[in-house]
């Protein structure tokens, strides 16, 4: 009899789970506005549940990480970096420590703490897994420090490792826009706009979250650009607002392209949006810079105001190396003392060619010219096919008297992309224009000097 | 968990290209000031559901640089009753409404604005932030029941921030909500965050609510504090000291949540203070809030299990234990039995009593413990739906098994007569060792030993006997306890049902002991204690037999219906594929059982056979080997992810090979005939002192299915004996070594075609069900020309042996040709292909 009881006992008590189980309770926090946030709660609920879970600590630091790609917010990478310490503190130090550590390598990245990626890259690529991340984060590191052969030996390194072990969708998804960047770099735009587009080929059958591929697109968009080709720039800026309508950089991608069509009107609204969903202060300046373009001074003057508030912030936040800045200052002659020192400071993190560049740019600003020329030099050594940097390079020969490699680097610019910049376009089919006149030789260097200085005051 | 786990690698994966090379340029790294970031904007909306209107305090918090914006673009300043911030309320009150959306049933509701204010807090360095804060008000003239509201926030869709949402009802009951009902910053004071509770980003609320009847309505604090009409509210524009900071926490000096009313709020823009902030002691979600029984609540309670429910739980526990020893059959009977056959003293039956305790106990706490051990390793989450499954399975499967062994049992047991009553305890005895692998030998070594005891009654016990009595007879879980352990896993509580089961267990030791007692004392009145058992207990089993089926159906249907695995059978929308894979799994099992390597197989032991019904069950085994092997290795392929490199796969259809040549062999030489009659059933009284290197080797290889064997009570029991313990075990291996070389192929089959593990698994069921009848018809139909054959010409039968044999030989050598050369398992160059 007492059995019977007892099996009821249990019977009751089964309901009981069952109902447990069915009741929406956990779901109900669940609802959430993206799926990166999806993400994060059930990673949340997951570790709640399993507090020795590493794994889970592991996929929800990941998410913290893409949530802060998303929204550029300081708060989730403390929360990545915080959440990922853990899953490191509860790994054993073996293969499974991998994940963990390469995760906290992308959010280093993301802070552009350039050594301890590299530290964390080598640890996980110590324990000897294998695993591709490590050595593609890795060579990510060096890509940005600017050692660009050990960047490409580590994607050489997951080239070789990868097509033993991954499909090659995978590999191509992981390696190619990699290697497109490095490619670019290099000069070879064609090869490089080649393999973005098979790395989002890839990125399309591997489904991956909407973000990275607007990531991708966006990145298309700009070797799109820089190769001239506004037609197919305009469509992969709009595939990447497409795939995600809060990607704030494919919105200033299409900005960019419109100013360069002449559609100010809509490149404001498209810089509007863009900074309503991240404030990020080159896009500001731009913004302020097409202001500018159509005579609205104030509105300029108020965008300008704000990049240097948010640089303001960033001063009391501690920030001193910043190469946006730099470039800001430097563009629009304000503070130029102290947009050196911001390039100088940024070259002590890292001495890739856009550094470099910034540094030449600040310096040429500064009247340093002989400085500005040795910093040029650095940045040019890849032979990169960047209008910007071509342009930066042949303003520079071009105050130092060298007119014949100016004119070689500025019609290198306006060759790549005629549109490549709202005012220096302009100005340097001007300076290709003015050198060619005074090739009959009165009034070289003093005048071209003070117009070009005239030139570039009356656009900032 | 294999979606899980593709899921997990593709974190490991998704997130290497997002970081490929310059990430974020701008990081506003160090320090900051505002604790959600210098661009942030927080929105927060505080719904209050009342009898008569629908409350919403709208908060809007802005950090430095959207301020800065803001103010610069609307030429605002941070001094009070500006005319600009007027202005700017102005806009934001219409820009911000229109963001919002609150429909009661599908209708929506005419937002009124209550009141609205600015106010502005120092952030970094001093920099303004401001905060908006409106009160919006829709007029509820819905008739009394249940309703359904639903609230959405559109503003600030792409910018980063708190978003939060609180549903509180005033006066209406709250049916559900997808909203809490307390807030966790308490109204953008405080912005604390962890690794567990990061930022909330809810943006949208759907809320049943269900209004009383309208007397209350004068009670309802909202109609009376506020009148219907819309009031705009003086600006009040205070610089205050920053509230914001993360570490901050607003003092909880705040009036009753429920009372917010025009002049409470003003408070709040004043001191900074929340009037919710009292409302934090409050339990933490409404989740908590599911109605429970008292009687639910002696095992589901989490957390807290107070004294009286431990104890009384424990009392229930060990009065089932008590009852469990005392069922005739079981094996804890004859352990005490024992004893008056052994002569054995009191003490011996006090310590007997304890080893079965300890051993039991041991027995179920180590499954437990293994249980623990593993739900810290993988994810409660995802192991519990499963360990329901399973233990909902095992228990529908000990359910069936001991209905069965009743059903079959019960005249045995009546027929045996008072003096038979020793070989019948050696046979249960015997059955009980048979659960433990090895257990085997000490049985045979008892055997002679109790029967020599019984017969001249002049050994005593010696305590090492006694042990390994006790232990062999307590050390297999009794499927009641099982019961306990499973429903304990299933409820999430194993720590409360280890416990349990050492209730059960002292329960079970002081029955035996006691019985030991008795019968150590009343030795002569023993026969007649075990008859006095009235017909009550005798039908108590099927009873208990049947709840377990039933439980254990219940407990599986119900994991199979939480999230990780599915979602659901019982579901209509799920009944076409549960017949589709039903009809398909069974068909395709059908035809497989009928690929070549099978039939040559097994022609080679039912060539044989004289009687088509011993031809079947062959038949009948070849395909629960192939079933238990294809299940166990296609679900650890479909639910874990296991990859089943070439050379394995390979290797394991090489098995198949070398095992028909090995049969084709034993057949065409004989052996097989030797040792088929050897262990044909004429000769199983051999068994009693069972020495046979064969059989102890076998017993250890598979424990279950001499249980199964042995037990002569049940039907298909009755059948296999009359086969003999080889011919059971030859059919079942034969199908487990086919079952690891097709499961491969199969599992991959259905990864293609279902891709839900739990369907996946379901249909490796079926299809292992499939293959069975499919088999037992094959093997009844190869059987059919050979017994009316059999009988008039001995020697084509012969002929059919040997045919067998050399096909069997044939075919095994072709197969290690084709497996070993074309697809190269010798070679460096290994390619397989599972079909």
């Amino acid at each position: 009899m007492a059995k019977r009881f007892f099996l009821i006992l249990i019977l009751c008590s089964a309901a009981a789970w069952c109902q447990d189980a069915l009741s929406p309770a956990a779901q109900a926090r669940l609802v959430a506005s993206s799926a990166t946030d999806k993400q994060i709660f059930a990673m949340q609920d997951r570790v709640k549940k399993a507090p020795g879970d590493y794994a889970g600590y592991d996929a929800l630091g990941a998410a913290f990480f893409q949530k802060a790609r998303e929204t550029g917010e300081i708060t989730y990478y403390d929360l990545a970096e915080q959440t990922l310490k853990k899953s490191i503190e509860l790994v054993p130090q073996d293969f499974r420590a991998v994940d963990p550590s390469v995760h906290m390598c992308m959010v280093y990245m993301g802070e552009h703490r350039f050594s301890d990626v590299l530290t964390y890259a080598q640890k996980a690529t110590a324990l000897g897994s294998g695993n591709l991340a490590a050595f593609a984060v890795e060579g990510d590191a060096y890509t940005d420090m600017g050692d660009y052969d050990q960047a490409s030996a580590a994607y050489r390194t997951v080239e070789t490792l990868g097509s033993a072990v991954a499909s090659p969708l995978q590999l191509s998804y992981m390696l190619d826009s990699r290697k497109a960047y490095l490619s670019f770099l290099n000069g070879d735009s064609s090869g490089a706009i080649r393999l973005m587009n098979s790395a989002i080929a890839a990125a399309l059958q591997t489904q991956e979250p909407r973000e990275n591929l607007a990531w991708l697109y966006f990145e298309l968009g700009e070797r799109y650009f820089q190769d001239g080709d506004l037609a197919n720039a305009e469509r992969s800026y709009g595939a990447g607002i497409t795939t995600d309508p809060n990607h704030y950089r494919s919105l200033a991608g299409l900005a960019k392209v419109r100013v360069a069509q002449g559609r100010f009107e809509e490149s404001i609204q498209l810089y509007q949006r863009s900074i309503a969903i991240i404030p990020f202060p080159p896009y500001v300046a731009e913004l302020g810079d097409v202001y500018e373009k159509i005579g609205k001074s104030n509105e300029a003057q108020q965008q300008y105001d704000l990049v240097e508030y948010i640089a303001h912030l960033s001063k009391l936040n501690q920030v001193l190396a910043n190469r946006e800045l730099a470039l800001f200052y430097a563009d629009h002659e304000i503070k130029l003392a102290e947009a050196s020192t911001f390039a100088r400071k940024e070259l002590e993190v890292r001495h890739d060619i856009y550094t470099w560049d910034a540094l030449a740019w600040a310096l040429y600003k500064n009247g340093q010219i002989e400085e500005a020329a040795r910093a040029m030099k650095n940045a040019l050594s890849l032979n990169t096919n960047d209008s910007l940097l071509l342009f930066h390079a042949g303003m520079i020969y071009h105050t130092l008297g060298q007119d014949s490699d100016s004119e070689q680097f500025l019609s290198r610019a306006l060759k790549a992309n005629p549109h490549f910049h709202i005012f220096y376009a302009d100005l340097a089919s001007r300076t290709v224009a003015d050198i060619a006149n005074s090739r009959n030789p009165v009034l070289r260097n003093q005048d071209l000097r003070n117009q070009d200085l005239r030139s570039s005051n009356a656009h900032n | 968990m294999r979606t899980t786990k593709r899921g997990f690698c593709g974190y490991a994966t998704r997130w290497i290209c997002a970081s490929a090379v310059f990430l974020l340029l701008f990081y506003p790294g160090g320090a900051f000031a505002h604790p959600m970031g210098n661009f942030s904007v927080n929105h927060y909306g505080k719904i209050k559901v009342g009898q008569t209107s629908v409350e919403i305090l709208y908060l809007v918090d802005m950090a430095e640089i959207p301020t800065y914006q803001e103010m610069r673009q609307f030429g605002m300043n941070t001094h009070p009753d500006d005319a600009a911030d007027l202005r700017y309320l102005d806009g934001q009150e219409t820009r911000l409404k229109q963001g919002l959306t609150l429909e009661i049933d599908g209708r929506a509701l005419r937002l009124d604005t209550i009141s609205r204010q600015v106010a502005f807090a120092d952030g970094a360095g001093g920099l303004p932030t401001m905060k908006l804060s409106f009160i919006f008000r829709g007029k509820l003239d819905a008739a009394a029941g249940a309703h359904k509201l639903s609230y959405a926030d559109n503003n600030f869709a792409g910018r980063s921030g708190w978003k939060e949402i609180v549903v509180i009802g005033e006066g209406p009951t709250i049916l559900g909500s997808t909203a809490p009902e307390v807030d966790r910053s308490q109204e953008l004071t405080n912005y604390s965050s962890d690794l567990l509770n990061s930022p909330p980003q809810q943006l949208a609320a759907v809320v049943n609510f269900r209004t009383a009847v309208p007397e209350r309505e004068v009670s309802s604090p909202l109609s009376a504090s506020a009148p219907a009409k819309s009031i705009v509210a003086p600006v009040v524009a205070l610089r205050q000291p920053a509230t914001f900071r993360r570490s901050q926490r607003a003092a909880s000096t705040g009036s009753a949540p429920s009372r917010v009313t025009q002049s409470n709020f003003v408070q709040f823009s004043e001191s900074g203070v929340s009037p919710a902030s009292t409302a934090s002691s409050q339990p933490a979600t409404r989740a908590q809030n599911t109605p429970r029984s008292r009687f639910t609540e002696l095992i589901s309670t989490r957390g807290k299990l107070s004294l009286w429910i431990l104890l009384s739980a424990a009392l229930i526990a060990a009065g089932l234990g008590a009852l469990h020893a005392l069922e005739p059959g079981h094996g804890k009977t004859i352990v005490a039995a024992y004893l008056v056959g052994s002569r054995g003293t009191a003490r011996h039956a006090v310590l007997l009593g304890f080893v079965v305790t300890a051993a039991h106990t041991a027995g179920v706490y180590l499954l437990g413990i293994v249980t623990l051990y593993a739900s810290r390793y993988i994810v409660p989450e995802q192991l519990y739906p499963w360990l329901g499954a399973i233990s909902g399975l095992s228990v529908t499967g000990l359910g069936v098994f001991i209905f069965l062994k009743h059903l079959t049992g019960e005249s045995g047991e009546q027929s045996h007569a008072p003096g038979e009553q020793h070989s019948h305890w050696f046979l249960s005895m015997f059955k009980l060792s048979m659960f433990k692998p090895g257990a085997l030998r000490q049985t045979a070594e008892r055997n002679p030993l109790s029967r020599e005891t019984s017969q001249s009654e002049t050994h005593g016990v010696s305590l090492r006997e006694l042990c390994l009595l006790g232990i062999t007879g307590g050390i297999i879980p009794c499927p009641a306890a099982l019961v306990v352990l499973l429903s304990a896993f299933s409820l999430h509580r194993i720590g409360f049902g280890l416990f349990l089961i050492t209730a059960f267990s002292l329960g079970l030791a002081a029955v035996l002991v006691i019985v030991g007692l008795t019968m150590v004392y009343t030795k002569r009145f023993m026969a007649a204690r075990v008859r006095a058992e009235g017909s009550i207990v005798r039908y108590l089993p099927f009873l208990s037999s049947a709840f377990m089926v039933v439980l254990g159906v219940g407990i599986a249907v119900s994991a199979f219906a939480s999230a990780p695995i599915g979602q659901g059978i019982l579901s209509k929308d799920k009944l076409l594929p549960f017949v589709t894979v039903t009809l398909l799994g069974l068909f395709l099992g059908m035809r497989h059982s009928t690929d070549p390597d099978h039939v040559v197989a097994v022609s080679t032991i039912v060539s044989r056979q004289q009687s088509i019904k011993s031809s079947a069950t062959i038949g009948l085994l070849w395909g629960l080997g192939h079933t238990l092997t294809i299940f166990l290795v296609g679900s650890a392929i479909i639910i874990f992810g296991v990859v089943i490199p070439p050379r394995l796969g390979l290797s394991m259809e090489f098995c198949v090979a070398l095992m028909l040549i090995l049969l084709g062999i034993l057949n065409l030489t004989g052996v097989l005939r030797w040792i088929t009659e050897r262990f044909t059933p004429d000769r199983t009284a051999a068994w009693s002192v069972g020495r046979s290197a064969i059989f102890n080797a076998a017993s250890e290889s598979n424990g279950a299915s001499e249980a199964i064997v042995l037990d002569s009570q049940t039907f298909l029991g009755r059948t296999i004996r009359k086969l003999g313990i080889y011919q059971t075990l030859r059919p079942l291996v034969i199908g487990l070594v086919h079952g690891l070389a097709g499961s491969a192929a199969v599992a991959l089959l259905v990864l293609s075609t279902i891709k839900n593990p739990f369907w996946s698994t379901a249909y490796l069921l079926v299809f292992g069900i499939g293959t069975m009848a499919g088999m037992m018809l094959m093997t009844a139909a190869i059987s059919v020309p050979l017994v009316f054959t059999g009988r008039k010409f001995f020697r084509i039968n012969r002929h059919l042996t040997a045919i067998s044999g050399l096909a069997s030989v044939g075919f095994g050598m072709f197969l290690v040709y084709h497996i070993g050369f074309v697809d190269g398992l010798f070679s460096s160059h290994v390619h397989w292909i599972p079909q």
